[in-house]
């Protein structure tokens, strides 16, 4: 079995040979490379590479992240919406029923004259809003009479 | 100003930093990188010089270490993030665990389907062929350091330098017993330094 970890003569190799690129210019490294005929040029452009690579990771993590979120937020309206009334009647009389007894929706609601009047789209829409905003979180508790 | 020194350097201010860096300073950060590597073969085989290069920029952005480009320079902040990360890596490699490198954070792709990261690859423990090769390349230290010697038949100074090491002399003692300054001592460290690199590329074999 290996026991190179505890080798104290090896670590101390190992640590004689760190000091030597620690200490060196970027210039002298670069020199003497050169010297031993590397191709100097193309391990500076894929490290190069290498660390531009790992920004684009980073930031696609980020995206990934928005992503997921995103993800999850319409995962979640759209559960909420599935607990809509199916017909147009029964979403347009929880509109109404909603802005009569709750303040919230009443505030939301304001802008429009007549709830009766409202498209179906609007009406739709208008439920959709409210759902985003938190206002109708009981309408799964209490409406899902439309839906059956 | 209090605000300077708590900014952090975001995705372009790297990015900018670098496009800035000379050929020089990315031979520096992959010999760092391969020496770190080359160390860390003695107990982790799952990990390049690559793999090390590219976690330190994502631990970079992700304000684990931060950096201060007006007071650090982005080699020595690197530099600084390798030996940290070795100091990790090789705890994970004790306890017998494959590094979790900070690209296996991402475990599903943009439609949210499952990936194999490179942590659950590896996680296959099996000897690979390079490991194999130099696992059946198992010496003695004694016999280790006879093949290191070797490599510095034709070099007097290297050779004299490195039974200086053996004896554990450091490095000022040996310039100063050799009459040397510090420019040519490290000149002829990394000369053995490559030396050995060249000779064992995928890390020295190991020693019982």
């Amino acid at each position: 079995m290996s026991t190179n970890t505890n080798s104290t003569k090896l670590d101390r190799l190992f640590a004689n040979l760190a000091q030597g690129v620690e200490n060196a210019s970027p210039e002298d490294i670069l020199a003497e490379a050169r010297a031993e005929g590397q191709d100097t040029e193309q391990i500076a452009l894929s490290v190069r590479s290498t660390l531009l690579d790992a920004v684009r990771s980073f930031e696609q993590r980020k995206l990934h992240a928005a992503r997921h979120a995103y993800r999850k937020r319409s995962t979640e309206l759209k559960n909420k919406r599935i607990l809509l009334p199916e017909t147009a009647t029964a979403r347009r009389a929880l509109l109404i029923s909603a802005a009569s007894n709750d303040q919230r929706v009443a505030r939301v609601t304001a802008r429009f004259r007549d709830l009766k009047d409202l498209s179906d789209e609007d009406v739709q829409s208008a439920l959709e809003d409210l759902i985003e905003l938190g206002a109708l979180e009981d309408i799964g508790k209490d409406n899902n009479d439309g839906n059956e | 100003m209090p605000a300077q020194t708590e900014y952090i350097a975001g995705p372009d201010e790297v990015r900018q930093a670098i496009s800035l860096l000379t050929e020089g300073e990315f031979l520096k950060l992959k010999r760092l990188a391969e020496q770190a590597i080359s160390r860390l073969r003695r107990k982790i085989w799952s990990v390049d010089a690559d793999d090390l290069l590219h976690d330190a920029i994502l631990r970079l952005l992700e304000e684990k270490r931060r950096w201060k480009p007006k007071r650090v320079d982005l080699v020595g902040q690197i530099a600084g993030i390798i030996a940290s990360i070795e100091s990790h890596w090789l705890k994970c490699g004790k306890r017998s665990q494959p590094p979790l490198l900070e690209a296996d954070q991402i475990t599903d792709n943009a439609d949210g389907e499952a990936v194999p990261t490179a942590l659950a690859l590896a996680a296959d423990h099996r000897h690979g062929p390079e490991q194999r090769i130099i696992a059946a390349e198992e010496l003695t230290e004694e016999q280790l350091f006879h093949q290191i010697e070797e490599l510095f038949s034709e070099d007097p100074l290297a050779s004299l330098v490195f039974s200086e090491w053996q004896r554990e002399t450091t490095g000022p003692d040996i310039m100063k017993a050799l009459d040397l300054t510090r420019q040519q001592y490290d000149t002829a460290v990394r000369r053995m330094d490559r030396a050995i690199q060249k000779r064992w590329p995928e890390g020295m074999p190991h020693v019982h």
